[in-house]
């Protein structure tokens, strides 16, 4: 496993997102309610969660693609605004990010910083990194395999000098026997180059195999956060242990189980106290009463829990 | 009686730029009260193998060859009116994207109602507690107000459900999955599975379930068949084939997921065939570790041991 630095690379304070819906706006998704995280230079942040949980609106306010309501995003110490070079997302279908009227040398060629001579060795150069050739430099997207498309997209990243890689499902659109293929270029990728990886992922078994640490969303809100090996095998939040359960990945399996039930609350009016307590098998009254904190588990501990009982799990 | 049995089906697209043959010689059975799982990345034909089986094929593909026995009859003698008694009512489809197959202006209650109609049931009134029941059924919450709602009213994992209760209406006796859970959460998904599986178990309905995710088959299936380049390379018990599998292709798809930390991955070299212009042999030598001359020309025998079935060259004996 890859030694995490402890330098603070990014770091996202009490971000909200609220949209707009409906009859002039009157009401309002939550779609990230609070949020804050570390991220550690050269590490694999994963974000968990299910649809609606807020986790690729986080990835893409941390990419600056989306401005949040409230709360600050820092990078190195410095707030970040709009978008960054330093920090580049790869999305989940590589077609839609590619420009279908320009060629992968130039999409590559775009992304280099202005003082950067040798443009076109620095480009073939970019996609041996990715295990790309040369030839690859005059085609168009749609001449390329999605997982040669991928490649293109991670290499635009690589060329704009990123530090920070917002992975959102990068291999959920590929075919299986391509998807190790891209992973395994990523991990070689971040042990060269120290890459930091946030990676929103629903598969938790990629998530179990790339991941330094884990995020598990539910509702807008980080419910559990801890490193993965803790999180997976002795998990802190109720929610956390029913994702395991349902999972069909092969991941270790936790001890206790909580068997898959109901839905994702509504975002617009979210039950009060405790987002999970309409789902939650340890629900009692002062769940719907009092909202539980992100808390470490022990003083000192790097694994934080949102839940009024994470001791009885 | 054997429920299902699918015998060297060849399913053909002629289209300007060449034939693809995009189901080869596949022969299957399913078992009443089984599930066959059927995995396959895109382009594998599986999908094209259960319209067949439905006999959806639209031109320009043609189904070319074989039989496909449904409870003793041949599906591909059936005229097309036979043929529509058949669908729905003695066999009948889930697919992916619950939403493309629920018109959004009718409540989901009357469009249930409808398969009763269309197969001469009764009117909705009649039909309405038949409606609530199979919601009840596949555990629907609040299935009286449910029957009043539009699709756009209920999350993916209801309107699932809502085309599961479609699809149990006529009672039928052989259910085909297209990825029904593909498009669904992790929680969700789970819950969809084993609702599937109890009413398989409770109704001795067979089914037969394709997806791209071994995980998924390994917690619904009874059997496996692995499809590649519109050939079933491998077929057999679930837990057999997936904790011993025998064909390279079935060996690497396993180890892909196999998620050791931070380890390198396995991972097939290459990419699928271009179906027009497949290579010759064993569609899988280019890709396969083990390939020899012989997979360059050979014509693909299918091994048989015990119940296990694998095309592949090593397992031949000579």
């Amino acid at each position: 496993m890859s030694r995490v630095s402890s330098t603070k690379i990014l770091e996202v304070l009490n971000v909200y997102k609220y949209f707009p819906i409906g009859f002039l706006g009157k009401k309002q998704v939550k779609a990230v309610d609070n949020v804050s995280i570390e991220v550690y230079e050269g590490e694999t942040l994963a974000l968990v969660g299910e649809s609606g949980s807020g986790k690729t609106t986080l990835g893409r306010i941390i990419a600056g693609l989306i401005k949040p309501d409230r709360g600050v995003v820092r990078y190195r110490g410095r707030p970040v605004s709009g978008i960054s070079r330093k920090i580049q997302m790869i999305f989940q279908n590589p077609d839609s990010s590619l420009d279908p009227r320009m060629q992968v040398f130039d999409i590559v060629a775009e992304a280099l910083p202005q003082d950067v001579e040798n443009r076109f060795e620095e480009v073939a150069k970019t996609l041996e990194l990715v295990g790309l050739n040369p030839g690859h430099m005059a085609k168009y997207p749609h001449e390329l395999s999605g997982g040669e498309k991928q490649r293109v997209a991670i290499a635009r990243a690589i060329a704009s000098r990123a530090e920070i890689f917002i992975l959102d499902e990068p291999v959920s659109a590929l075919d299986a026997s391509i998807r190790a293929q891209i992973l395994n270029l990523l991990i070689d990728l971040q042990r060269r180059y120290g890459y930091t990886y946030i990676l929103i992922d629903h598969d938790l078994g990629r998530v179990w195999h790339m991941s330094d640490r884990v995020a598990i969303m539910y509702a807008g809100k980080i419910v559990e956060i801890g490193e993965t090996e803790r999180v997976f095998k002795q998990p802190k939040h109720p929610y956390t242990l029913m994702l395991l359960t349902s999972s069909t990945s092969e991941i270790p399996r936790p001890e206790k189980s909580i068997q898959p039930f109901g839905e994702p609350p509504s975002l617009i009016d979210p039950p009060s106290g405790c987002r999970f307590r309409t789902r939650c098998p340890l629900a009692s009254d002062i769940c719907s009463r009092q909202e539980p904190v992100l808390e470490a588990i022990e003083k000192g501990s790097s694994h934080y829990s949102a839940c009024h009982f994470w001791k009885e799990l | 009686m054997t429920r299902l049995i699918v015998e060297n089906l060849s399913v053909e697209y002629r289209l300007p730029q060449g034939v693809i043959r995009a189901v080869n010689d596949v022969s299957l059975r399913v078992e009443a009260g089984e599930i066959l799982g059927i995995v396959g990345e895109s382009g594998s034909g599986k999908s094209t193998l259960v319209s067949a089986i439905m006999r959806l094929i639209r031109p320009p593909g043609r189904i070319v060859g074989g039989r496909i026995l449904f409870e003793g009859v041949d599906l591909l003698k059936l005229d097309e009116e036979e043929m529509r008694k058949v669908r729905g009512s003695m066999i009948s489809m889930v697919f992916q994207d619950p939403s493309t197959y629920l018109n959004p202006v009718y409540t989901v209650g009357f469009q249930v109602a409808e398969v009763f109609e269309a197969h001469g049931v009764g009117k909705f009134k009649k039909v309405v507690g038949e409606v609530i029941k199979l919601f009840r059924r596949v555990r629907l919450s609040d299935p009286e107000v449910r029957v009043g709602n539009y699709p756009h009213e209920l999350s993916g994992g209801m309107k699932q459900r809502i085309l599961i209760s479609m699809a149990l209406a006529l009672k039928p006796k052989l259910i085909i999955a297209d990825e029904p859970t593909s498009a669904l959460d992790a929680t969700i998904q789970a819950e969809i599975l084993d609702l599937l599986k109890e009413l398989v178990q409770e109704n001795n309905i067979s089914m037969i379930f394709i997806t791209h995710d071994i995980g998924v088959v390994a917690r619904i299936a009874d059997r496996i068949a692995v499809m590649y380049a519109g050939r079933v390379v491998e077929e057999g018990r679930v837990d057999e084939v997936l904790s011993d599998p025998m064909h390279p292709y079935t060996k690497a798809l396993v180890a892909s997921v196999k998620m050791a930390r931070k380890a390198k991955l396995y991972s097939i070299p290459g990419t699928p065939p271009n179906m027009l212009n497949p290579p010759p042999g064993c569609p899988f030598h280019p890709r396969c570790p083990i390939a020899v001359d012989r997979c360059r020309v050979w014509r693909f025998n299918t091994v048989v041991r015990g119940d296990r079935r694998v095309a592949c060259i090593v397992y031949e004996d000579t």
